[in-house]
């Protein structure tokens, strides 16, 4: 697993060097898009529709179009002052109970994974937390993106949560009308749902489409290997080693024998 | 808790690199191109780390059962790698250990298995045994493991040296290993008392930047570590795709990492130096390399590790 964030908690007077770990991966099949007759990989080419010429990375520019077909261009020194400086530092501003975060931020997960000899000051600021039962809301910049983070205690880590801004959040489509519902209704609603409760298990559920998709290509991988399979060439190790050790004491008998 | 529950062994390291000699005091192993591991193996289960600590154990799972092939609690050392066609094939156990999706990783460990060489046991029975001569340790090893497909002994020979490279030189492997018969384990120490002899030399350096050429093909630029400061070592060809470099985490950069731009190196993209990756060229005493190409990326090394190797033999000789 590659770091996608290598930082450091900076809270107090501790500072901990820590990397930030994805918490999933993409596990769903990708196709490439080939071409029918060649099955070549197909490539992307731009093309301007007016000088009909392919346009390399040094003819292309950045336009905001702010308007139908108006565009004010800004350049990449222009970008580049606006930037803002990259502090990879993860600034613990302050801490907070979790429950007062509302899951609605929660973006994506990473596992925060101490750097040799910052394990202990990890467990400290982990372990305080935890007996705590408090999250520290933190600032860093990742890329380019100033990044609002909420770091949490688990048993055994601390799991990094990046938060949407509130600007990003949108309104609920329209609101909810006020209805008004009698005792019975809402008992039978409530009845309902404890005979279908259950602990929950995600291993229960799996992609079943993806499961299939996988089947299918890995049958078809099968098939090909026995049009390809390299028929005698050596699988296996122990086979490569005994060789060349026979070759060398049949060499060395064979000297002792004439000398 | 003993080494082998709080894990992180740094495996002890070749020290020197020469041409192949006959000498009754040293014995003789092929030099497997895999990766360096460690494996854990008691009654229930396999751990395999590489020299960072990583487990690999999610990239190989083919390997999952190998503890059944040891009579004993253990920690061996060995080589992790992957036969293609009756070869072994560096470039794919590469790729296999920077898989992350595990659809393709079950892909490939159906198409080509990977195996692990022993050849050497550090731990045995509930005792670290490091302070044993090499030659008692492989008496040990070779009674504790049941070789089969997936896990099996590397094969030594006595004093034969120069036969046995030639050998290998014939075969294609990537070279052999002297170790001294009366030496001990040494934890992650760099000592003479084992020593390389390679039929291609490699070297790891960092990506610090690409230049794209005219006729589509790229080149990388690449840096070494010299005393903890990155300097320039040179290019190597990429190839025609592009995607070869992108598919790994690379951050394209403003200026160069070196903190100058070296001589001929002005049309560079520049890159965050924090990709790995090896160059095998012809063996040579200049300082500039003899028909490099790229043999691959790792990341069971880190950027700071990929340090000049003339530095490093001459600083050897300090010692």
């Amino acid at each position: 697993m590659t770091v996608a964030h290598k930082s450091a908690i900076s809270v107090g007077l501790l500072y901990i060097p820590v990397g930030l770990y994805k918490t999933t991966r993409d596990t769903s099949v990708s196709f490439n898009q080939l071409c029918k007759d060649t099955h070549e990989r197909v490539k992307y080419k731009k093309i301007c529709p007016s000088c009909n010429k392919e346009v390399t990375s040094e003819g292309i520019i950045k336009g905001y179009e702010f308007e139908k077909d108006r565009y004010v261009t800004i350049s990449d020194e222009e970008i580049e002052k606006i930037k803002t400086k990259k502090d990879k530092t993860i600034h613990v501003e302050h801490f907070a109970k979790m429950a007062d975060i509302d899951q609605i931020y929660y973006e994506k997960n990473y596992y925060v994974v101490p750097d040799t000899g910052a394990e202990k000051a990890f467990e400290l600021l982990r372990q305080g937390m935890l007996s705590q039962k408090e999250a520290a809301i933190a600032k860093t910049v990742m890329g380019t993106t100033e990044q609002l983070l909420v770091l949490y205690p688990t048993q055994v880590t601390i799991i990094a949560k990046t938060l949407f801004y509130q600007e990003e959040i949108q309104d609920m489509p329209k609101s909810q009308p006020k209805v008004s519902v009698d005792k019975s209704e809402l008992d039978m609603a409530k009845t309902m749902i404890a005979t279908m409760t259950k602990d929950f298990d995600i291993s229960a559920y799996h992609d079943e489409y993806q499961a299939r998709l996988r089947e299918a290509i890995e049958a078809k991988i099968k098939g090909k290997e026995i049009v390809s399979a390299d028929g005698n060439a050596a699988t296996n190790i122990i086979d490569l080693m005994d060789a060349i050790k026979g070759t060398i004491d049949m060499a060395k008998s064979s000297k002792a024998g004439t000398a | 808790m003993d080494i082998f529950d709080t894990r992180g062994i740094k495996p002890m390291l070749i020290g020197e690199m020469r041409d192949a000699f006959d000498s009754p005091d040293y014995i003789y192993e092929i030099k497997l191109d895999g990766i360096r591991c460690l494996t854990y193996l008691d009654g229930n289960e396999t751990d395999i780390r590489n020299k960072r600590d990583k487990k690999l154990l999610p990239h190989f799972p083919e390997l999952s059962h190998i503890h059944k092939h040891a009579a004993k609690k253990c920690i061996l050392d060995g080589e992790v790698f992957v036969l293609k066609n009756g070869v072994i094939d560096f470039y794919e156990t590469q790729r296999r250990a920077l898989m992350t999706d595990p659809f393709k990783i079950r892909i490939a460990a159906d198409l080509y298995p990977a195996s692990f060489v022993a050849y050497d046991i550090i731990y045995y029975n509930n005792k670290p045994v490091n302070e044993l001569s090499l030659m008692e340790r492989k008496d040990l090893l070779d009674s504790v493991v049941d070789e089969s497909e997936r896990i099996s002994v590397s094969r030594y020979i006595e004093e034969k040296g120069i036969d046995l490279f030639q050998l290998v030189k014939e075969k294609a492997l990537e070279g052999i290993v002297a170790k001294k018969k009366d030496s001990k384990y040494w934890f992650d120490k760099r000592t003479r008392d084992w020593i390389k002899c390679k039929i291609m030399q490699t070297e790891d350096c960092v990506v610090c930047g690409y230049i794209q050429k005219e006729n589509n093909m790229t080149s990388l630029v690449l840096g070494q570590y010299d005393k903890g400061v990155l300097v320039y070592r040179g290019h190597v060809t990429l190839g025609a795709s592009l995607r070869n470099l992108y598919q790994h985490d690379i951050k394209v950069t403003d200026f160069s990492p070196f903190g100058y731009v070296p001589q001929n190196n002005h049309d560079v993209v520049w890159i965050e130096p924090s990709l790995v990756c090896i160059v095998e060229s012809m063996p040579t005493d200049k300082d500039s390399w003899r028909q490099p190409v790229l043999k691959g990326f790792r990341d069971d090394k880190s950027p700071e590790e990929c340090e000049n190797h003339t530095i490093l033999t001459s600083r050897d000789s300090i010692l």
